[in-house]
């Protein structure tokens, strides 16, 4: 999708998002509690996750719609601690390498046009020892769930979008991480993950 | 099918994106195709009940199958 079509989708992306937000905060607040250092979140859309943000936080957020990034203003300005935002594409930003501890998605590999590479491009800027966080949802395991995220994801991907048939764990091994740490929030749909570069 | 993606748009916002566009795909397949299928031979009071029966047992496994996945 292109930039004008994401500003398109920022009309409407709050109401379609609040009940995930609410529902899903506490793991949310759980996964982020391991933000640290030099912290880079990738795709902050309106910014709803931001209330769930340990506060004092420094965070470089970055997102391809100047839209979404206009309507998350009001929660930047409200969050107790800093957060710069740039409009820059997921899958080529501008970041020198080695320059984050961590890097956070959410929700955003299922949006990208690559997500392999974006999860390259994450590689990338991530210092050596620092960590991925991923807030995401996947495509599930169970034939039934998967045939209705095939069916859905026709529409959401004309819509918003999305793409719900992402494998995304295993795409976030192709990029070259080892998840350390895996937590089904929704059935095996929507997942918390920590990875970090694999050996 | 209709019906379920009204449904969808309007709940969305209450219950979360997955927790709606799960159980309602499932039952609007099921018994939205089986009864469709069926309009002509049985009675209507009998579909809305059979359907209202489909979907609180659909919605039961997926509590469930739900409570079990994330268990792990």
């Amino acid at each position: 999708m292109s930039k004008q079509s994401y500003d398109g989708v920022a009309k409407a992306f709050d109401y379609f998002a609040a009940g995930d937000m609410r529902r899903w905060s506490t793991s949310q607040r759980t996964l982020f509690k391991n933000l640290k250092g030099r912290i880079l979140c990738i795709g902050i859309g309106t910014g709803q996750e931001i209330a769930n943000f340990p506060h004092g936080l420094k965070i470089i957020a970055v997102d391809l719609s100047m839209e979404m990034l206009k309507r998350s203003e009001k929660r930047v300005e409200n969050y107790p601690g800093k957060i710069y935002r740039c409009q820059m594409d997921a899958e080529t930003t501008a970041f020198a390498n080695n320059t984050f501890d961590t890097v956070m998605t959410v929700c955003t590999l299922c949006t990208v046009n690559n997500a392999v590479s974006c999860l390259e491009e994450i590689k990338r800027v991530l210092k050596q020892d620092g960590e991925l966080l991923m807030f995401e949802h996947v495509l599930s395991n169970n034939p039934i769930y998967a045939l209705l995220l095939k069916m859905m994801s026709i529409i959401t991907k004309r819509l918003q979008g999305t793409y719900l048939d992402r494998n995304t764990v295993a795409n976030i091994g192709k990029a070259g991480f080892k998840i350390h740490s895996h937590k089904n929030v929704y059935l095996d749909i929507v997942k918390a993950l920590r990875a970090h570069y694999s050996a | 099918m209709a019906l379920a993606l009204t449904l969808k748009v309007l709940l969305m916002p209450v219950f979360g994106a997955f927790e709606v566009m799960i159980p309602l795909g499932i039952i609007g397949m099921t018994v939205g195709m089986g009864t469709s299928i069926l309009s002509n031979i049985i009675d209507c009071n009998f579909v809305i009940a059979s359907g209202a029966l489909t979907g609180f047992i659909i919605a039961t496994g997926i509590h469930f199958s739900n409570k079990h996945l994330t268990a792990k």
